[in-house]
């Protein structure tokens, strides 16, 4: 009956969403059609939310009747699981992100809406792209859809790889992420279809700036996650997917640097019109390759072609009419020069950058397609490629940031600003040549790369900070907190790369084994029970003596669909994790150990939750200045 | 005027130029660092490629046998069939008639897999395969 009434309230929401965008549309001419614009879009959006709501209420309560839950949940899941089973495949995943979208598109509209013909544009876009998605949802991806008439008594289960809090709240927020740029792209095609003369950059600023907070905060979860779910101790893969969650990140940070820069001296306005329309059109792209499975990746979602023809067409016509859009109505030439040296300056190099590393990135997602297409053979695009290209990318940017700190709107560049930076270069090389004499480090060149665009940064904000008297002016604590957190991730990254060191090894119980830096002693193997698994729990210690650290390495096997995922067992301090995984029983009755030392990863984790505190300053900042 | 319009042409061909000389070297250093991803039955068919390389199948029915830390099986593509020799510890989700991709290189005619995958999901099938069906 609920499952019923959720598919109703779903379908009414979708009728309403068609109506707001056929009178929105209307109300271009007839301008008394207006006020009924906002209750109507109102409800269709607090209906799709309720039928949200009571898809979480069937999932929480058991209704095995509706075939998504059936599929993927079970009566002896934790309600935390049973919630996050919703996120956990196809249907849900996109019910989500409608209902996301929603939301988003109602808080807006609420908050923005005053009776101009500019956020008339708006609401009619908002509502047409949530009418589009709900198609989508209720035609190829009902998750309400009922099995009848004979009902399982008990759900499949989720992949228990998926039973983790991390993965029940990183695929949210990165949603929260992708689909807030809807804001920023309605308010780009807005501007361009009503000519408003207004600066529809102050109102969507903020919008956007929490988008990107949420997007940095739901990737960094995403690949936490990786790290100590996954067990191949790494953290970044370079894999399609997380390529097309890096695409609008990229774009985003170029279009939140870009708007401050029209916002503050009405410069590179056409410019975050562009970016806006580019960072939606790329969220939608990533759901595309996502859902349709085109691309071969190591993460498999489920797949169907129908789907991935209707998403494709969906993306097409959007980006066909806003692009052209912007062609015909959006360029306009600046006459104005800009000043070397000055902070705008910095932020077009900013942008220059970016946009160099969107489009490789898309390269390297899109070339397998193209190479498989023309000339019939299969390809993939590695690590190799991406790092040669971040690499030297990362060092100018970081040059640039660092050298940026103190420069100031529409002023030119002055000498004196540059000792600092002179400064910063002398002690990051010097630092690096004490490492090699003492410690005999030796970087590769791309390590080099990101460790010393890192550490410049770290560096010269630091001394910025120290040095100058008028600590006022350049204190805009969010972006340097946020930039402080790229540098110690840049040298996470370099030093991670450089330093880690793994061995497998086979050991019997009870008898340590040398390997070339750590003793290993396998002291026993225990078999436990959870609450929806039993597990064999291995009690290693690595390096007995003082300093010996007790691990317990993990194999679970889950009850219900009989999976097998391992646990990692992890010792971290602020440089070093030591990162234990329990392998297979080989056939000489031994069992096999990979132990991992992987240096500052801390350094990693650190550096993006300094971003996102720091895009949240910066955000309360554009708050107080908007208001 | 004209002299405004010819330093805007000329700025935009000096944008064309550099953007495309950028996508050359990007295009270049892509065309160095791929990896081409084959299945058993393509390895019959082509001449062994040098080098590292993908392969993807699925594992063969008791063909897995663990000594020390090597793993050994067998990844066949039920038309052809190669013996993979895998140094460390296997993921979860392998094991056998189930998707494997594997990397690395031929040596003689065994495979010297680096990395090792297996899916996600339990109903994959590696695209390979599936297309052929």
């Amino acid at each position: 009956m609920i499952g019923e009434l959720a598919n109703f309230l779903l379908v009414l929401s979708l009728s309403l969403f068609l109506g707001s965008t056929l009178l929105g549309l209307s109300a271009r001419k007839t301008a008394s059609i207006r006020i009924l614009l906002v209750p109507i879009f109102t409800n269709a959006n607090l209906l799709l939310l309720f039928s949200f709501a009571l898809l979480v209420y069937l999932a929480v309560t058991d209704d095995f009747s509706i075939r998504y839950i059936a599929s993927h949940s079970n009566s002896a899941l934790p309600i935390f699981y049973k919630i996050s089973a919703i996120w956990s495949a196809h249907e849900g995943s996109m019910f989500l992100w409608v209902s996301l979208l929603g939301i988003w598109s109602l808080l807006f509209i609420r908050n923005n809406y005053k009776k101009d013909l500019f956020n008339t544009d708006i609401l009619t876009l908002l509502s047409l792209i949530l009418f589009l998605f709900s198609a989508f949802l209720i035609f190829t991806s009902n998750p309400l859809e009922r099995i009848l008439p004979i009902t399982p008594t008990n759900g499949a289960d989720i992949n228990p790889i998926l039973q983790d809090p991390g993965l029940a709240i990183h695929p949210p927020m990165l949603y929260m992420g992708y689909v807030g740029f809807v804001i920023p792209f309605a308010g780009a095609v807005a501007n361009l279809t009503s000519g408003s003369t207004g600066n529809w950059v102050t109102s969507v600023k903020s919008w956007t700036i929490s988008a990107w907070a949420f997007l940095t905060a739901g990737i960094g979860l995403g690949s936490a996650w990786a790290y100590y779910e996954l067990g191949w101790g790494g953290y970044w893969f370079w894999d399609p997917v997380e390529n097309i969650a890096l695409l609008p990140w990229l774009c985003g940070t170029a279009l939140v640097h870009s708007m401050t820069v029209s916002s503050k001296t009405s410069d590179l306005k056409s410019w975050s019109n562009f970016l806006a329309i580019l960072v939606f059109v790329l969220s939608l792209f990533g759901a595309f390759i996502v859902r349709s499975g085109i691309i071969d990746s190591v993460h498999s979602f489920a797949s169907d072609p129908t789907r991935g023809l209707y998403l494709l067409s969906m993306i097409a016509s959007i980006s066909l009419f806003s692009f052209s859009l912007f062609a015909i109505k959006g360029i306009n030439y600046s006459k104005k020069v800009t000043l070397l040296g000055s902070k705008e300056s910095f932020i077009y190099i900013n942008n220059i950058l970016l946009m160099t590393a969107i489009f490789s990135v898309l390269i390297g997602v899109l070339y397998p397609l193209i190479y498989e297409a023309s000339l019939n053979s299969r390809i993939s695009v590695g690590p190799p490629f991406y790092n040669t290209i971040f690499g030297p990318m990362v060092l100018i940017a970081g040059l640039f940031i660092g050298s940026s700190i103190e420069a100031q709107w529409q002023r030119p560049f002055q000498l004196a600003k540059l000792i600092n930076p002179i400064i910063s270069v002398v002690i990051t090389f010097a630092v690096i040549f004490v490492l090699y004499l003492v410690k005999g480090i030796i970087f590769s060149a791309l390590e080099l790369l990101s460790l010393i665009g890192g550490s410049f940064i770290l560096i010269s904000y630091m001394l910025s900070l120290l040095i100058t008297e008028n600590k006022k002016r350049i204190i805009n604590s969010g972006s340097i907190i946020a930039h402080l957190g790229l540098g110690i991730l840049l040298m996470g990254v370099a030093l991670n790369s450089n330093l880690s060191y793994e061995e497998t090894i086979a050991v019997e119980i009870n008898s340590p084994k040398q390997t070339a830096r750590n003793v290993i002693l396998l002291h026993n193997i225990k078999e436990t029970e959870g609450p929806n698994f039993s597990s064999i729990v291995a009690e290693v210690e690595v390096n007995p003596g003082p300093n010996a650290v007790n691990l317990f390495p993990e194999k679970r096997r889950y009850i219900t669909r009989g999976q097998v995922t391992s646990e990692t067992a992890i010792y971290s301090n602020l440089y070093r994790d030591i990162y234990l995984n329990l392998g297979e029983l080989n056939d000489q009755n031994q069992w096999i150990l990979r132990l991992q030392l992987n240096y500052f990863i801390s350094f990693i984790w650190g550096g993006v939750m300094l971003m996102v505190l720091g895009i949240l300053i910066f955000l309360r900042r554009a708050n107080n200045e908007s208001a | 005027m004209n002299k405004v319009r010819t330093l805007k042409g000329l700025t935009t061909l000096g944008i064309i130029l550099l953007a495309a000389a950028g996508v050359t070297l990007i295009l270049l250093s892509l065309n160095n660092k791929l990896d081409y991803f084959y299945s058993p039955k393509d390895l019959q068919n082509i001449e062994a490629p040098k080098g590292n390389f993908k392969l993807g199948g699925m594992v063969l029915e008791n063909s897995i046998e663990v000594q020390g830390i090597v793993t050994t099986f067998i990844l066949t593509d039920y038309e052809s069939s190669i013996k993979v020799n895998f140094t460390g510890v296997t993921p979860d989700l392998f094991k056998e008639n189930s998707g494997a991709v594997v990397y690395g290189y031929l040596d003689s005619n065994e495979f010297i897999a680096y990395e090792l995958y297996a899916k996600h999901d339990e109903n994959y099938m590696p695209p390979t395969i599936v297309k052929e069906e």
